[in-house]
């Protein structure tokens, strides 16, 4: 059985996908009757397989729904870059919240994984079963887009940011 | 104040929470989930027993009767007449003659004949009807002997494939001698036809 605390990391997990609180709780809910239903004999993490579950059942959900929740990116110009570089990223929490509604489903799932999880590139690809390329792709656009959201912040009220690698690494 | 974005992410991420009741909801599925499946593990245990006992019977009995049938296939062929030589039905021709016995089964395979072995006996015949042993169709021909007892004869057309080797007349073998339910049968091949006798 989860815990509370597991619970709420779960809704975190969730609401990274859904991006709403009700959509959020409805798909853990929906997981976690699967996940109760199943054979877990094998299982080595349940964290990590209720997990699958939630985003298995977050992919099946945006189909039925006809929504269109991760884009497919491909581009490889960005294959150097390490979820490292967002670790050099300095940020104000105002800001943070308002960077956050501008990001995809891909963009805060892999944020989740990084910031709550604290995975690695491979790790974040290895649980969401993509290629490496396509995560650091995400990663890549994702820095961009905080970067942008950032010049127009600084533009606004210079002191909000600094960015220890302003213009790349 | 400013922050490492990783802190700024999980600060934001963690502020929010499930309230009590959905907690409670949660926590509650889990518990009803664990409570049910301990209520009916035992009859699920005991369904997936008596499933496991019930294949493991069929299966004993079907190789049982398998094993069985291969052991005792003259028995079953004996058994099949005595219960036939009991339960006599009408005869379907009267006559004491081979001939119009011969005339008569028109729809065989085969020719009924007077059988060299059952003929040393000395019965007299009463007539015959269609019969069948082991699925295959056969003559039943009834006699009465000198102590007024009832005597049947089956011909069939003999198959090895369908009734396994039997002792063969004209290769010197004598007939096999069994009982089933207190009528002594005799089984033998004569002619290439299958011959059984059943006699109280």
């Amino acid at each position: 059985m989860f815990d509370q605390q597991q619970l709420n990391q779960l809704y975190q997990y969730c609401l990274s996908l859904t991006s709403h609180s009700a959509n959020a709780y409805d798909l853990l809910q929906t997981a976690l009757e699967k996940f109760l239903k199943q054979d877990k004999r094998q299982v080595e993490s349940h964290m990590g397989y209720i997990r699958r579950i939630i985003r298995n059942q977050f992919i099946d959900d945006c189909r039925r729904q006809q929504i269109i929740a991760f884009d497919p990116i491909e581009d490889t110009e960005a294959l150097s870059l390490e979820t490292r570089s967002l670790d050099q990223v300095m940020i104000e929490q105002d800001l943070v919240e308002k960077a956050w509604v501008l990001l995809n489903t891909a963009e805060r799932e892999i944020l989740y994984l990084w910031a709550m999880l604290g995975y690695s590139s491979s790790e974040i690809a290895k649980e969401l079963d993509s290629p490496r390329g396509t995560v650091l792709s995400r990663i890549h656009r994702l820095k961009q887009k905080l970067q942008n959201k950032f010049q127009e912040q600084s533009t606004s009220t210079p002191s909000t940011l600094t960015q220890a690698d302003k213009g790349g690494k | 104040m400013k922050q490492p974005l990783r802190t700024g992410i999980k600060n934001h991420i963690e502020e929010e929470k499930l309230s009590e009741l959905q907690l409670d909801q949660l926590m509650t599925l889990q518990h009803e989930t664990a409570t049910y499946s301990l209520k009916h593990k035992p009859l699920l245990q005991a369904v997936t027993t008596y499933i496991s006992v019930a294949a493991s019977i069929m299966i004993a009995l079907f190789m049982l009767f398998e094993l069985g049938s291969n052991q005792t296939f003259t028995e079953q062929i004996a058994h099949e007449v005595a219960k036939n030589h009991i339960n006599l039905k009408p005869l379907e021709v009267k006559t004491s003659s081979m001939d119009v016995i011969q005339s008569y089964f028109t729809q065989l395979d085969f020719m009924p004949i007077t059988s060299d072995y059952f003929g040393q006996f000395s019965n007299t015949m009463l007539g015959g009807r269609y019969c069948s042993i082991k699925g295959v169709t056969a003559a039943q021909l009834r006699y009465t002997n000198q102590s007024g007892d009832k005597v049947t004869l089956y011909e069939t057309q003999y198959d090895a494939g369908i009734f396994s080797e039997l002792p063969k007349l004209e290769q010197g073998e004598p007939p096999l001698e069994l009982y089933a339910k207190g009528v002594k049968i005799n089984i033998w091949v004569e002619k290439d036809l299958l011959m059984v006798s059943a006699q109280e």
